[in-house]
């Protein structure tokens, strides 16, 4: 589904290439960082000298960065998880569906070996990769764009159904980690350690059953405590820092009595209120991480239409040009704020929802991130 | 001599263009110059290694972009993509390679991320072989390591 990874008719071939046969090592760098993965891993081996430059640490860094920044969004996808087991990942073209086309999905190519009846969920991505459990049982890292994935340890969790699991990175110790919040215990995993530990500390309610939001280092997420005394429920939410391992809180928006969700939206943490009198959510925008001041009412995103069920609002993904893509229980919504309109999306029906960036990170390597020559893939078996 | 708020660019075959100072300062190199030494901020500039026509170039991209910059209204993030998609798609190899490297010297951070973005959608749906011969690079891996190499990731080709 890279239509654009086939051969080009540009004109490289029809003129003299002599001009770019002495372009400086930094410009080739400079070039090189603005390829799909899926280019890259083709010109591994051109020469040593590429497949060192392309394996390079710094080179994935900055090929993630320019990826994530670029405005058109090309390398960015959605990726879809059903909740149901006929439904295997599905991802669509985040460009697409900003763009209000109709949204073409298509089945993930997911190396993990599950059976057809395999139940998928999405427990977070961050810099192109994606945290999914499958079947209730295992958890995996996950990167796509290069079809390789570490499946982790057992977390020792009896059914992760029951868990809350956060998926974030590090980047005081360069680690990813996988927090899992069950009825009795909290657990992390750590990429660089492979392994799960116990984590102290935890004082609060359940967690409610939403992705978390990773925002700044931490993770986020809602709980709501019951006031004895006035038989009520105090909305609180609580976050989790990644780097020194220890639970905080970040100021509420407000404590309406509604329903509420955590996301990132334009990079910041939002949060949602769902308005049943008003048939609509507000988008609330946390303009300055942690100040509780800078809660700011961005929008109200109305639905043109009631939705049955249960009513779960989530954030997915708002661009730089004002439109703002929203899950409705298990619709896709695109709010297009200069407009003012919304659309639903028909063609995907999902339970799980995220963001996911093209990067070359291979994520099996177990800390080891520099692909060696003549290194065999375990994993592609 | 350039007038207040103009600056006098030479390029290296002699000729010379009188800009605006905020044109010119798109260029991170010729800032530092300027903010450096006040002398040249009075007389002329020169531009080692670049060419006039390669010169012109550079001040016609800087020129639409710091005009947008100053004013939104005018030129639209919508014009500029236009402007942009035009101008890398006019020029030729040659010129690509030289605007190439005269950015990158004078750190024109803008035109450089465009120019460097052409680049590589010319070559993204390359062979392996045909990158080896647009940038003239020598195979250095044997044969079994090359087949290694692209057995980890066979569909990528």
């Amino acid at each position: 589904m890279h239509p654009s990874n086939l051969s080009t008719p540009t004109s490289v071939q029809d003129l003299d290439p002599k001009p770019l046969q002495n372009l400086p090592h930094d410009l080739i760098g400079e070039i090189l960082s603005r390829l799909p993965v899926k280019s890259l891993l083709r010109f591994r081996c051109v020469s040593k000298s590429w497949l060192s430059l392309i394996s390079s640490r710094q080179f994935i860094q900055t090929h993630l960065i320019i990826s994530s920044n670029e405005d058109a969004y090309t390398n960015h996808s959605l990726i879809f998880s059903s909740g149901y087991s006929s439904f295997n990942l599905k991802w669509s073209a985040l460009q697409s569906a900003l763009n209000a086309s109709p949204l073409q999905t298509t089945d993930f190519n997911c190396p993990m070996k599950y059976s057809p009846k395999s139940v998928t969920a999405i427990m977070g991505s961050c810099n192109g990769l994606v945290c999914i459990g499958i079947d209730n049982r295992n958890l995996y890292l996950w990167n796509p764009s290069i079809r390789k994935f570490n499946k982790l340890p057992d977390s020792g969790f009896k059914y992760i159904s029951f868990v809350l699991f956060g998926f974030g990175y590090d980047k005081l110790n360069d680690d990813y980690k996988v927090i899992g919040i069950g009825n009795t215990e909290v657990k992390l995993y750590s990429w660089k350690t492979n392994s799960w530990k116990i984590i102290e500390g935890y004082n609060y309610a359940r967690p409610l059953p939403q992705q978390c939001a990773f925002v700044d280092g931490k993770l986020h997420f809602i709980v709501n405590t019951y006031l004895d005394i006035e038989d009520s429920y105090l909305p609180k939410i609580v976050s989790f820092d990644l780097a020194n391992e220890a639970f905080g809180e970040v100021g509420i928006p407000n404590q309406d009595f509604s329903e509420r969700s955590l996301g990132v939206l334009g990079g910041c943490l939002s949060h949602l209120n769902f308005i049943l009198e008003y048939n609509g959510v507000d988008v609330w925008i946390m303009k300055e991480y942690g100040v509780r001041e800078s809660w700011i009412k961005e929008d109200f995103v109305p639905f043109s239409y009631m939705p049955f069920g249960f009513l779960h609002c989530t954030p997915v993904f708002s661009s730089k040009n004002g439109k703002i893509l929203l899950k409705l229980g298990r619709d896709l919504m695109l709010y297009n704020s200069k407009s003012r309109s919304v659309l639903k999306y028909s063609e995907i029906q999902t339970k799980g929802c995220d963001i996911k960036i093209d990067i070359s990170w291979d994520c099996d390597s177990g800390g080891d991130i520099y692909v060696k020559v003549g290194r065999v893939s375990v994993t592609m078996k | 001599m350039a007038s207040k708020g103009n600056l006098t660019l030479k390029s290296c075959n002699g000729k010379e263009f009188i800009v605006e100072e905020k044109v010119a300062v798109m260029s991170t190199t010729i800032k530092n110059m300027v903010d450096v030494d006040d002398s040249f901020a009075q007389g002329v500039i020169p531009i080692i290694g670049v060419d006039g026509k390669i010169l012109a170039k550079l001040i016609e991209y800087c020129k639409e972009h710091a005009e947008a910059d100053e004013d939104e209204e005018v030129k639209s993030e919508e014009y500029l993509k236009k402007f942009d998609e035009k101008f890398v798609d006019e020029l030729n190899l040659n010129d690509l390679y030289d605007l190439l490297k005269a950015s990158n010297y004078l750190e024109i951070t803008k035109l450089l991320n465009l120019l460097c973005q052409k680049v590589a959608s010319m070559i993204k749906g390359k062979k392996p072989e045909e990158i080896r011969r647009i940038f003239n690079i020598k195979n250095d891996f044997t044969p079994e390591e090359e087949e290694e190499i692209n057995r980890q990731n066979p569909w990528a080709f």
